[in-house]
């Protein structure tokens, strides 16, 4: 008997990036296994309603007011009528909330606690402690986590920094990583070795991407090696400062800005290079260089944030994230190339065996059969003692939400009963006998 | 160690490790189970991968959980010596801001004349800047237009307010004085400066705000000329050469305009006012210089820095080949 999972989050379809597409494969895979899945997110424009997806995976878009780079308004009890009305007719067991920055995700695992149900985040990114955004945000995780099932977190780097922000258990905390659809991202096989190097880098053209390093180094790394071209897709505020470069070091003809790709055309812009280049300044896992590695190309990267955990040593260089300690790693990366020291053939084999997504998925069984409810349903004063210890103001306030919560959840329950809401029809199932 | 209740502030590294939490009698959740995997003990090292299918359950955490966690590693140490030092430019602008009101007092309420000491400053402001400024003719030139200029408006600058009450003039100095003390800009470091130019913009603008309301009270064009000439000099010029000297390390002048402009506006307010009000004064200032260093050496004892790989990554770039 399969569970029937709520995934939320702000980030879905249409939009693409890394949380978007965990959520759709996560999804898919669980649906292969057996269990029903649903998608919660709020409305894309005019993408609003129910749209049932790929296998049956249906999409919840509420209408919400969007705050910024499509993060909903964080309110704290206005998504509850919804929710609730979601989770009834679903007949929802575990509620799985996305991302930090998902307003939305916190909205319905809190609500989810207080309607004693079991719950799971999955925290995709890296926070510092230090700027007021990051304050306020680890406080809404804390509030949050306080008293979540189980945290997923990307990599072993985005557990250390989760268990800090949101004061957690480390053993309630599990790793769990990206992966890609190897059999998307293959290498190509027909071709023609030149005699020049292509360089490919593949970002949003962000500060805290890197771009400043980027801008730095080509013009160094063209002055060493003649026979290198660049191939930059991404764009961004720093889209600007590449072309002044560009035309400062009479580098237009071996520099070529393609401007935003959409993910299907990432694999075809990468396998037109020999060596990936990513110069981030912060990464919780960096899907796109294990996309790079699936694809055949030797990786140079910063050595940031969870990446270092994400490859093994044979399939990429790594530097500091400094101007000269890049230019080294990836002159040396071109000479290894250039040398044939390198078989960069057997990277996609490597890859694909190391991350699949039925793999992930089992993994998230696992968290989802871990979850007993009658540990997580513990008496209300231990519930809300865990919210009150999580700081001398915030404590108090914390608690105060909750209280509030469970009056609202009983006048919906007195307002809207539960025997009126109707039980949607599952979509038609049948297992496959074999996962690949 | 039970995480849920300690705040992040008592947590350490080492009560985050392991070891301590199983032993714990507290423990709400077990480690996951693997079915295929043998027991824990015989196992491989664990290693901090995630491309490896390591025999461990997911949420298993390791010894050298957060070992590279760094903590207060930017904090700067203060001396209470260099922080009653850094606390004396505020009791400094104070000064010059109830200097500029206490003369306007006794323009206003004891009918003083203002020629004298208008002349004094503009004598003083001149030659002072001269000493310090190489190229002075630059400054002879706008000093001079900057006279010309309030010459030519102060007429305005009288008539401005005619049809306002007193009181609302008082409140609205009230808070332009509030609001210089508190955005006037008290850069720290003399090394910092050499970098950044100082400017205080906010200050400049809101002192010459309060010049200009205040002198629009007053009954002659003269009166209003020489009172604006001389709040500029001491609310803008004055603050502008003390930090000039800092910058050049003249510690023994910077003590001196310091103790002076303080003990002028004791007694200025002893004469004009009211000894309660240089009693109050005093025991504020005393309180601000003395007490408050101390405070905020007190509170540095609560800084809790968090740094670790999660951090973004400063760039190092080599500008300037």
């Amino acid at each position: 008997m399969g569970y029937n999972i709520a995934m939320v989050s702000d980030f879905f379809y249409p939009q693409p990036g890394g949380v978007e597409f965990h959520v759709y494969h996560l999804s898919q895979k669980l649906i292969d296994m057996g269990h029903s899945v649903i998608i919660i997110t709020h409305h894309y424009g005019n993408r609003t309603g129910i749209r049932t997806l790929t296998n049956g995976l249906k999409v919840y878009y509420i209408p919400f007011f969007v705050l910024y780079r499509s993060s909903t308004f964080p309110t704290v009890f206005s998504l509850f009528p919804i929710l609730r009305n979601i989770f009834i007719r679903e007949e929802i067991d575990i509620v799985h909330g996305h991302g930090t920055f998902s307003s939305i995700g916190h909205e319905a695992i809190f609500h989810a606690r207080t309607m004693g149900m079991r719950t799971v985040f999955t925290d995709h990114s890296l926070f510092g402690f230090a700027d007021v955004g990051s304050i306020l945000g680890n406080k809404v995780l804390k509030f949050t986590l306080s008293d979540v099932g189980h945290v997923i977190c990307v990599s072993h780097t985005c557990k250390e920094n989760t268990v800090l922000r949101a004061s957690l258990d480390p053993l309630s905390v599990s790793v769990i990583p990206n992966a890609v659809i190897s059999k998307d991202f293959s290498p190509d096989l027909n071709k023609k070795q030149g005699e020049d190097i292509t360089i490919v880098v593949i970002t949003r053209l962000f500060p805290n991407k890197g771009a400043d390093l980027l801008t730095a180094i080509i013009p160094r790394i063209c002055m060493a090696k003649p026979n290198v071209k660049f191939l930059i897709a991404g764009d961004g505020p720093k889209f600007l400062d590449l072309e002044q470069m560009r035309e400062e070091y009479f580098l237009q003809e071996r520099v070529k800005l393609i401007g935003a790709v959409k993910h299907e055309q990432v694999r075809d812009v990468m396998v037109q290079g020999d060596i990936y280049l990513h110069p981030s300044l912060t990464e919780a896992f960096g899907t796109v260089i294990v996309e790079a590695a699936s694809c055949g190309l030797f990786v140079v990267t910063t050595k940031v944030g969870g990446i270092p955990e994400v490859l093994p040593k044979e399939i990429f260089r790594f530097a500091e994230p400094e101007e000269d300690s890049l230019v080294d790693a990836t002159l040396n990366a071109i000479d290894l190339i250039q040398s044939g020291e390198i078989d960069t053939s057997t990277f996609h084999s490597v890859v694909s065996k190391m991350y699949s997504w039925s793999d992930i998925a089992k993994r998230t069984e696992n968290v989802y059969n871990s979850l007993d409810l009658n540990v997580l349903n513990q008496p209300l004063i231990e519930r809300l003692q865990k919210y009150y210890c999580c700081g001398v103001i915030a404590g108090k306030l914390y608690v105060l939400c909750v209280i509030v919560d469970i009056f609202i959840y009983a006048v919906l329950e007195w307002f809207y009963p539960r025997e009126h809401i109707d039980r949607a029809n599952k979509w038609p199932k049948h297992r496959r006998n074999s996962l690949e | 160690m039970n995480i849920e209740t300690t705040s992040i502030g008592s947590i350490t590294p080492k009560s985050l490790s392991p070891q301590s939490s199983p032993k714990s009698p507290i423990r709400h959740r077990k480690y996951l189970s693997i079915p295929s995997s043998p027991r824990l003990g015989k196992l491989p090292p664990w290693k901090k991968l995630l491309y490896l299918k390591q025999p461990y359950p997911d949420n298993y955490t390791d010894k050298s959980f957060l070992s590279q966690l760094k903590r207060n590693t930017t904090v700067a140490k203060y001396s209470y010596v260099k922080l009653v030092e850094d606390f004396s430019l505020i009791i400094f602008y104070i000064s010059c801001i109830l200097l500029v009101i206490l003369i306007f007092i006794g323009i206003y309420v004891h009918n003083w004349d203002p020629t004298w000491f208008t002349i004094t400053t503009s004598v003083i402001t001149f030659f002072s800047f001269m000493f310090l400024s190489n190229s002075y003719m630059i400054n002879m030139k706008s000093f001079i237009l900057i006279i010309l200029m309030l010459f030519m408006v102060s007429p305005i600058l009288e008539s401005l307010t005619k049809s306002t009450s007193s009181d609302s003039i008082w409140a609205i100095s009230f808070t332009l004085c509030i609001a210089n003390a508190v955005f006037h800009e008290y850069s720290m470091s003399s090394a910092q400066r050499k970098i950044k130019p100082h400017r205080p913009i906010i200050s400049t603008n809101i002192s010459l705000s309060n010049a200009i309301v205040l002198a629009s009270r007053l009954s002659s064009t003269n009166e209003v000329f020489q009172f604006v000439l001389f709040a500029v000099q001491i609310n803008i010029l004055l603050p502008l050469f003390d930090a000039k000297l800092l910058q050049l390390n003249y510690k023994k002048l910077h003590w001196t305009i310091v103790i002076t402009s303080f003990i002028l506006v004791d007694v200025l307010m002893y004469k004009l006012l009211n000894y309660k009000f240089m009693v109050y004064w005093n025991i504020a200032a005393m309180g601000l210089v003395v007490i408050m260093p101390g405070y905020f050496l007190s509170l540095q004892r609560y800084k809790n820095e968090l740094q670790g790989p999660w951090d973004t990554a400063k760039p190092i770039l080599n500008r300037g080949r």
